[in-house]
């Protein structure tokens, strides 16, 4: 009985089927319609730059003479390269120094914001303003901060302390770009700040009834709540940190004796003073894989420590 | 926060606290001013002060002096600028758009698989493709015009449809119904429906993309080589490079520019900020997801 007139009923499912099928290829076309402008440019600014600039890496080319194909010759060379080492080292050092110090920094202004006082709006702005300040601009006026007889040094004066030229020192330069970092620290408060007040008061008034200090409260209600976006900053922070140009290009040219050269700075100076376009293809890569592991060991580690709501569930 | 009964000693304690970090972050600011008006003698002794003591306001003056002429034409510069920030906001406000509703409603059964993609090239880091890309505007002769620095924002930016698309999953289904019953194709829902609907992601990608192009210096350093084609940030980077205390580019002069460079950025945020924090809650919120 169920099998009554297969024909007819075989012919409704193809048709079904077809219906289907036209609505899912037409869906497919409305989909790369609307994408097309993304996919293009991801097709021709990047895969196809990121084929030739692998490609690039292993040749040396220097735009104007003959491409020569040299295999892992630059990559090589770049591990000899006293400069490029001490780029590695300084980029490093200033990741590990101005990413843990401006998420700190950050948290504790985001903190003291969050109290519901008078004239907070205007600490929020006024935190936040340098934030705004364009990078070549805050380049300049760090360069005059920083001077020996600049702001840095006047301030420290006055709590008894003799601060060396920070952009003349070999020890201090790398502690100048942290300065210049840190009063940019407003980026990554405004961000902690909407989440800590985005916390329900529940939670806050259960612990209180309990007894809880305020400190106590912080370091249990508000980091973890809060520690999504806390890795957030840290991942971007540390792929930021890691391409720092303007700052040094503009502020010390990654002197004195390039003691504050950093990765880009350097693979910039090859590219287009030097026009070595293979060597700096390579070291655009070394900096590709670094980023690529510490993202991957951050997000690795995250699951340790960042607080998601739904794991709760 | 829980703030009912803070104590009036913690209170003065946390404004105290406040006014001091606040003190610290201004302090700079205010030393940007005091170098913009000093005297070409305070230049030449490089005795500068936090709190101005002078009022010379002919570092303005000469900035503006030859503004389409000579070896620093502000006026071309600002002109530059201007024309590579509206014509990026364009290229923006339409692929971003146009991306993120493809994203947000169409159906494809990779869709995700697409958007992973368009997450990871976000983590990839700028110079990878800045020698190819490079070259291959230089082959296009591109080279010493604007146009390297607005034809990729044609194409949209990863972070940019990011939040747009999470903003147009928010609009409610029923809309999109109403509209297909009306007889409207997708293209119409995205004109007619969805844009008029996302006028805050709009207004922030406006932002973002201004904040962008008015202060990219990497981006013209390497494209721009003749000065009448610089754009004002680079400007200020080469007068900073051949600034010299007693010489006639100094101190006070670049440090005036680097004070016009900033004020446009700090109005732009004056009037956006309810965009933009309404947008950083929304990168906050996605985060805890």
């Amino acid at each position: 009985m169920r099998n009554k007139n297969p024909e007819q009923k075989n012919g409704v499912i193809a048709a079904k089927n077809q219906s289907l099928h036209q609505r899912t290829k037409s869906d497919r076309r409305w989909f790369f319609f609307f994408i097309s402008p993304w996919l293009v440019g991801f097709v021709i600014l990047t895969v196809g730059p990121m084929i030739f600039s692998l490609f690039m890496s292993f040749t040396d080319w220097d735009m104007l003479t003959k491409m020569n194909f040299i295999g892992l010759d630059n990559y090589k060379n770049l591990f000899h390269d006293e400069i490029f080492i001490l780029a590695l080292k300084n980029t490093f050092k200033y990741t590990l120094i101005s990413v843990p110090v401006n998420l700190v920094i950050s948290l504790a202004m985001a903190y003291l914001l969050s109290f519901k006082l008078k004239g907070m709006r205007f600490f929020r702005t006024l935190y936040y303003l340098p934030a705004i300040v364009p990078a070549v601009a805050s380049s300049i006026l760090f360069k005059n901060i920083l001077a020996k007889n600049g702001l840095l040094n006047k301030g420290l004066s006055f709590l008894g302390i003799t601060g060396p030229a920070w952009l003349l020192n070999k020890k201090a330069v790398i502690y100048g770009f942290v300065f210049l970092a840190v009063w940019g620290v407003g980026g990554t408060m405004v961000l902690l700040l909407s989440s800590i007040n985005s916390i329900g008061d529940e939670m806050y008034e259960a612990a209180d009834l309990e007894g809880a200090s305020r400190f106590k409260m912080f370091t249990s209600i508000t980091v973890p709540q809060i520690s999504p976006v806390i890795f957030f900053n840290l991942i971007t922070g540390i792929i930021g940190s890691l391409q720092t140009f303007t700052q040094v290009y503009m502020i010390t040219d990654g002197g004195p004796d390039n003691a504050s050269q950093m990765i880009v700075p350097y693979l910039y100076k090859n590219a287009f003073s030097y026009y070595r376009m293979g060597y700096a293809s390579a070291m655009a890569w070394i900096l590709f894989f670094i980023v690529m592991i510490l993202s991957v060991l951050v997000l690795k580690s995250s699951s340790a420590w960042v607080f998601y709501e739904e794991e709760m569930k | 926060m829980l703030d009912k009964h803070i104590p009036l000693p913690k209170k003065i304690f946390t404004y105290v606290i406040l006014i001091f970090f606040g003190f610290i972050l201004f302090a700079p600011f205010l030393y940007m001013i005091s170098i913009a008006l000093a005297s070409k003698q305070t230049n030449a002794l490089q005795t500068f002060t936090l709190i101005p003591r002078e009022f010379n306001l002919s570092n303005f003056q000469e900035l503006f002096s030859n503004l389409f002429s000579g070896n620093r034409p502000m006026g071309k510069w600002f002109l530059n600028t201007m024309f590579v920030v509206l014509m990026s906001i364009i290229g923006q406000l339409f692929s971003t758009s146009f991306v993120a509703y493809g994203f947000a409603r169409m159906r494809y059964k990779h869709k995700n698989a697409f958007f992973l993609i368009l997450l990871g090239t976000m983590m990839l880091p700028g110079q990878i493709t800045l020698i190819p890309v490079f070259i291959i505007f230089r082959n296009l002769g591109l080279y010493n015009t604007l146009w390297p620095l607005i034809i990729p924002q044609f194409f949209g930016s990863a972070y940019n449809i990011f939040f747009t698309r999470q903003f147009m999953t928010a609009i409610p289904g029923s809309l999109y119904e109403a509209a297909e019953i009306d007889g409207l194709n997708n293209f119409g829902i995205y004109r007619t429906i969805v844009l008029p609907l996302i006028k805050p992601a709009l207004a922030a990608i406006t932002i973002f993309t201004f904040n962008f192009a008015w202060g990219d210096m990497m981006g013209p350093l390497i494209y721009v080589s003749d000065s009448n084609k610089f754009t004002l940030a680079l400007g200020a980077a080469n007068l900073s490079a051949s600034s010299n205390p007693t010489g006639d580019i100094n101190t006070s002069l670049v440090m005036a520019l680097s004070l016009l460079l900033s004020i446009p950025q700090i109005l732009v945020y004056f009037f956006g900020q309810k965009y933009m924090f309404q947008l950083n809650l929304g990168v906050g919120n996605s985060g805890s997801k």
